[in-house]
């Protein structure tokens, strides 16, 4: 709101006050006397309150002199003008331009805030009374600005609505009816001067379809599919053609070859499945014979065709793969072919590397054993046997200087005098009062068997002992001796398998036996005795292998792994492996991870508190898979196979319990050539670096190193 | 910079040709050549300068070939080539060529079969000196004739050294090391050496033949005093032998510890220092005064098969399981270890050995059945290689100057003319 406002209010109340009545005298006085009144209090130039000394006359302000000059000429003074004295009329203190946060401060405090004006005149604050701003409000609704003043009505005597009744019954003039002149020659006008080329007529803007529209039967409908994303139409009919006409051209008509293709095909193949026929006239056409059957099948059409388009999520199936990590950055792996151990003449059936590196042990089908230098491939030792070996492992402890063979029934204890001097010959000393203890043994068990007859009767009669031990000794300059041989186990079945406990006193052997309850055969170094650990146990037994560190005992079946408390004597948990046929198992080095390798070419990784079944399932070998290996400090284990290949993956087990083991298949291993369909039959790790020993049916064992 | 260089294949460079070899030593001048020229080129262009310089028609030049060097970067193909991998030659500028004259491709003198796997071959003065896997120990002359073979050890031999032409060191499987003295030929005494619980790989005599230090499957590296006057009071006198040999026993003075795995060579540097190689991925450096380990060089996972060090640069090669012989300077702390990498073998690097009068040459054996002479200038491929084993070469040496020795699992070893 501004000062012009208020003044122009203040003047049209004068002039209603002298024009209307005497009474409004009073009305005057007391309109003007507010705003008098506020002008008194803000104006600090007038010195006393005498209402005579307020100009009421038109002229305005007539205190400041400056006369009809734009104020703001005085913004960047300290007065605003002069009276009529000449002398400056100051601004008032509150008019220098206060900053915005004065103003807000006086909008907080001061409730008067709003209807506060500045007179630019004087530059005062005037604040306006409830009058003044009844007056403000009146006139800004257009009203009269005195509110005694009564209105006009004004409601609208023409209104636009068309009466049902003319208000005058006047006839229409004539003009009405007649073109008017006056348009007439302005229309002439028009005219010449388009003629002229003055004016220049709009153009039409031309169609662009000219064409005359008509439905396309033969288009797509895509306009349909457009509005409707999700609706599938019906499958259309197919039109007619020129083939089923009645009258069809001559061309279209079957010659005797085209006939006799048509007959010929399958009712599948036919290109129509009708013959074209040409009739006379139409009244001459007979019943459709195959529209039953059209019908039907259009039905059917429409039955089994999709109606509904269903939103299949486009996934990659490569997105769903985890993402593992690179081979080359689990490195250090086996990779290359580095040496050929040659030597042998038959099918190596396996390899055992000595718990240093150092030596490598290989039987073969040639009835030897052999004795590698693992870095440069030379057989340092060969042993001969009465039949084909079947398995050779080391003791797996560093205090013994052994190993053991299989062959037959028979599981020899050998010597092999290589390594550290004083370690073979304190092994043999070792022996020797095995040797002594076990002569004791037997004297005392053949004393004490007449005790124990009553007992044991049925069982004696029943159950011959396991195994019987033959020791060698140096006395009596057996060749058996000084060809390293100790101890043999003669056992009532062929040996199949036999596997250390990583202590070094005790042995299991599985043999090949139908009756599986004495298929394992548990050996006690130290005591020289031997127990049928199970009495129970199903399925052919395929291998066993002791638990690095906890009394367990894994026992591969041919279906199952069972794991064995053997402190409790208990069957403490059944793995299904799922496969047909397992061939062979390893326990990682933290023994709660195994890996089985079976005949259907699969490898399973069982994690042992997660479940009984198969973590992982690898089928990266093409024949059945013969031996698994963990590597004993590096997180790789491998699996070779009858297809002439080893596998090498990463396989890092993590202490924390929450994460799963990661499986990354990292290389194959190829070299070995495949005779009598046999490939690879054994693989074993390098104890301390990251190498693989792979022995075949090819007569060779190859090294691959990093 | 580049592609101007492959735009422009025929362009002009300014060279200036040296060498230290007064006798092939050419006037100063500067000579503008093509940029794609080959060493062949430059030979001929070399020999051309050389004929017209020699008046007197003295030296037949058709029989001598060049190598051509630039800032000590061998030119294997084409001047341009080189230069485009050398950032401190500026083609504008004129261009010093170092050339040598090459050294002649070993020449095959002999192949002497035997009865088993050569282990390990040492020459001196006209003789070699071969460990064999039979147990022997063996002494050839130059001309493939045997002066004398040593049965004495119980397992295979690993390792062999002259001490001089009368006493040799032999290392075996069997754990022990023989000392052993002959005179004319005939063996008079040797002195045995335990200590070792595993095979001794190698051994390595210092400079002053005082002492020597051996390595063993055991992890220990075993320092010895060879002085007779300390041997005596040291030495026990054991009971005679079946072959009829005095032997005597000796035990190390000092028994270094630090390495993980197998401890397969070794070497003195000077008459302090030694570096050992190991299978557990490092070569150590030993003060053999304090009997410290005063430096460990690691590599990735890879172990050594053999080492040794070169008193002319100061540089350890080094042979291991992958096919690359890798050269370490011992002296550098920081960047990378591996000053060079030779590769062109395709086995494992079974011995490496460095010549005794060029700084820059060497000869590698490997499981591939090559063995290889080598120009460090130029990494990337071997100058000569020496084929004709048909099995793992297992040995190299080159301590005489003239004769490189191979020794193979094929039961043969071979000498080169070098």
């Amino acid at each position: 709101m501004d000062k012009v406002k208020v003044k122009t209010q203040k003047r049209k109340s004068k002039h209603e006050s002298t024009s209307i009545s005497e009474n409004s005298e009073k009305t005057l006085t007391k309109n003007t006397e507010p705003l008098s009144t506020s002008l008194n209090s803000n104006g600090s130039f007038l010195s006393s309150q005498n209402e005579y000394d307020i100009d009421t006359s038109d002229e305005e302000d007539l205190r400041n002199t400056i006369g009809n000059v734009p104020l703001k000429w005085y913004d960047d003074y300290d007065h605003i003008g002069y009276n009529l004295d000449g002398e400056k009329i100051a601004k008032p203190a509150d008019a220098k331009r206060s900053d915005e946060l004065d103003q807000f401060l006086d909008k907080m405090e001061n409730p008067d805030y709003w209807r506060t004006v500045r007179d630019s005149q004087t530059g005062g604050k005037v604040v306006l009374s409830d009058e003044d701003i009844e007056i403000i409000k009146r006139l800004t609704t257009s009203k009269y600005a005195n509110k005694d003043v009564e209105e006009f009505d004004t409601s609208s005597f023409f209104t636009q609505d068309e009466m049902k009744m003319p208000l005058s019954g006047r006839p229409e003039h004539k003009r009405s009816f007649i073109p008017s002149n006056w348009e007439r020659l302005q229309v002439g006008k028009y005219v010449h001067a388009i003629k002229m080329g003055w004016i220049k007529p709009q153009i039409k803007k031309e169609e662009e379809d000219d064409q005359p529209k008509f439905y396309d039967i033969w288009g797509k409908d895509d306009n349909d599919q457009r509005k409707h994303l999700h609706h599938l139409p019906a499958p259309k009919c197919p039109l007619p053609d020129n083939y089923e006409s009645y009258n069809p051209p001559p061309e279209y008509l079957f010659d005797d070859e085209e006939k006799e293709k048509w007959q010929n095909q399958e009712p599948e193949d036919r290109r129509i499945n009708f013959m074209p026929k040409k009739f006379p006239s139409l009244r001459l056409v007979p019943g459709y014979e195959h529209f039953i059957k059209e019908r039907f099948e259009r039905c059917l059409d429409m039955y089994l065709a999709p109606r509904q388009r269903k939103m299949r999520v486009q996934v990659d199936p490569q997105d769903l793969l985890p993402k593992l990590p690179k081979p080359r950055d689990l490195q250090p792996f086996p990779t290359t072919l580095s040496i050929t151990f040659k030597g042998h003449k038959s099918t190596i059936t396996s390899i055992s590397v000595h718990p240093t590196g150092q030596w490598l042990l290989s039987s073969s089908n040639d009835k030897t054993v052999k004795c590698w230098e693992v870095s440069t491939g030379r057989c340092i030792n060969t042993w001969t046997f009465e039949s084909k070996t079947v398995n050779c492992s080391w003791v797996p402890v560093q205090n013994l200087c052994l190993f053991s063979v299989a062959y037959d029934n028979i599981v020899m204890i050998v010597n092999p005098k290589c390594g550290d001097k004083v370690l073979s010959s304190n092994t043999d000393s070792k022996l020797a009062d095995y040797s002594s203890l076990h002569e004791q043994n037997d004297n005392s068990a053949k004393g004490n068997e007449s005790d124990d007859e009553s007992e044991d009767k049925k069982k004696s009669e029943t159950k011959k002992p396991p195994c019987t031990w033959k020791f060698f000794h140096d006395k009596k300059n057996d060749p058996n001796f000084k060809a390293g041989f100790r101890i043999q186990l003669t056992h009532q079945k062929p040996v199949k398998n036999v596997s250390w406990h990583p202590k070094g006193d005790y042995f299991a052997t599985v043999l090949d036996d139908k009756n599986s309850n004495s298929a394992v055969i548990m050996h006690q170094l130290s005591k020289q005795k031997s127990v049928r650990p199970f009495a129970k146990m199903n399925g052919i037994v395929q291998q066993v292998v002791f638990h690095p560190f906890k009394p367990l005992l894994f026992v591969a079946t041919q279906r199952y792994v069972k794991v064995y408390d053997l402190a409790k004597q208990l069957l403490v948990k059944k793995l299904l492996t799922n496969v047909k046929w397992v061939s062979s198992l390893d326990v990682h080095p933290g023994g709660d991870n195994l890996i089985i390798g079976s005949y259907d070419n699969r490898l399973s990784w069982f994690d042992l508190d997660l479940s009984t079944k198969p973590y992982k399932t690898l089928k990266h070998h093409k024949k059945a898979i013969r031996a698994v290996a963990y590597h004993k400090k590096y997180p790789l284990f491998a699996s070779c196979s009858d297809d002439g290949t080893a596998i090498v993956s990463h396989g890092m087990v993590y202490d924390d319990l929450m994460q799963n083991a990661l499986i990354v298949p990292l290389k194959i291993l190829r070299g070995h050539e495949i005779t009598k369909s046999i490939g690879v039959t054994c693989c074993k790790f390098h104890p301390t670096q990251p190498w693989l020993f792979t022995s075949g049916a090819d007569k060779t064992i190859r090294l691959y190193s990093n | 910079m580049n592609g101007y260089h492959t735009e422009q294949s025929q362009q002009q460079l300014m060279v200036k040709f040296f060498t230290k070899n007064k006798k092939y030593s050419i006037a100063d001048n500067p000579y503008s050549i093509s940029s794609s020229s080959t060493s062949q080129n430059l030979n001929a262009l070399l020999i051309g300068i050389l004929k017209s310089d020699d008046n007197d028609l003295e030296t037949d030049f058709s029989t001598i070939d060049f190598d051509f060097y630039i800032n000590g970067n061998y030119l294997l193909t084409t001047l341009d080539d080189l230069i485009q991998t050398l950032p401190d030659i500026k083609i504008e500028s004129i261009i010093e060529i170092e050339y040598t004259e090459r050294n002649p491709a070993p020449e095959p003198i002999d192949s002497v079969i035997l009865d088993d796997w050569v282990s390990s071959i040492k020459g001196l003065n006209d003789l070699i000196l071969i460990g064999c896997y039979d147990t022997s120990v063996q002494i050839w002359n130059k001309t493939g004739e045997l002066i004398v073979s040593l049965p004495g050890h119980t397992g295979p031999v690993k390792s062999v050294a002259w001490i001089n032409e009368s006493k040799i060191l032999s290392s075996s499987h069997d754990q022990s090391i023989l000392v052993w003295n002959l005179s004319k030929n005939v063996l008079t005494k040797s002195v045995k050496c335990v200590g070792h619980t595993e095979s001794v790989e190698c051994i390595d005599i210092n400079d002053d033949k005082s002492k020597f230090i051996s390595t063993s499957w055991d992890k220990m590296i075993k320092l010895w005093n060879l002085n007779e006057e300390d041997e005596l009071e040291e030495s026990v006198i054991t009971k005679k032998k079946k072959s009829d040999v005095p032997s005597r026993v000796k035990t190390p003075i000092i028994t270094l510890s630090g390495h993980s795995e197998n401890v397969s060579s070794c070497k003195w540097m000077d008459d302090k220092t030694a570096c050992t190689a190991s299978w557990d991925h490092s070569i150590r450096l030993w003060d053999l005064f304090t009997g410290q380990e005063t430096k460990m060089l690691k590599s990735s996972n890879k172990i050594f098969l053999s080492i040794d060090y070169s008193k002319l640069n100061g540089l350890i090669s080094s042979g291991s399981n992958d096919s690359l012989v890798r050269i370490y300077d011992p002296r550098s702390n920081e960047g990378n270890l591996v000053k060079i990498s030779l590769s062109s073998h395709s086995a494992w690097v079974s011995s490496v050995a460095w010549s005794k009068s060029n700084q820059n040459q060497l000869v590698t054996g490997s499981y591939d059945n090559t063995a290889k002479l080598w120009d460090i200038r130029n990494p990337k491929s071997s100058m000569y290689d020496m084929l004709g084993h048909e099995d793992k070469v297992l040995c190299v040496d080159w301590s005489m100057d003239n004769l490189i020795l191979s020794g193979s699992a094929d039961n043969t070893f071979k000498m080169y003319q070098a």
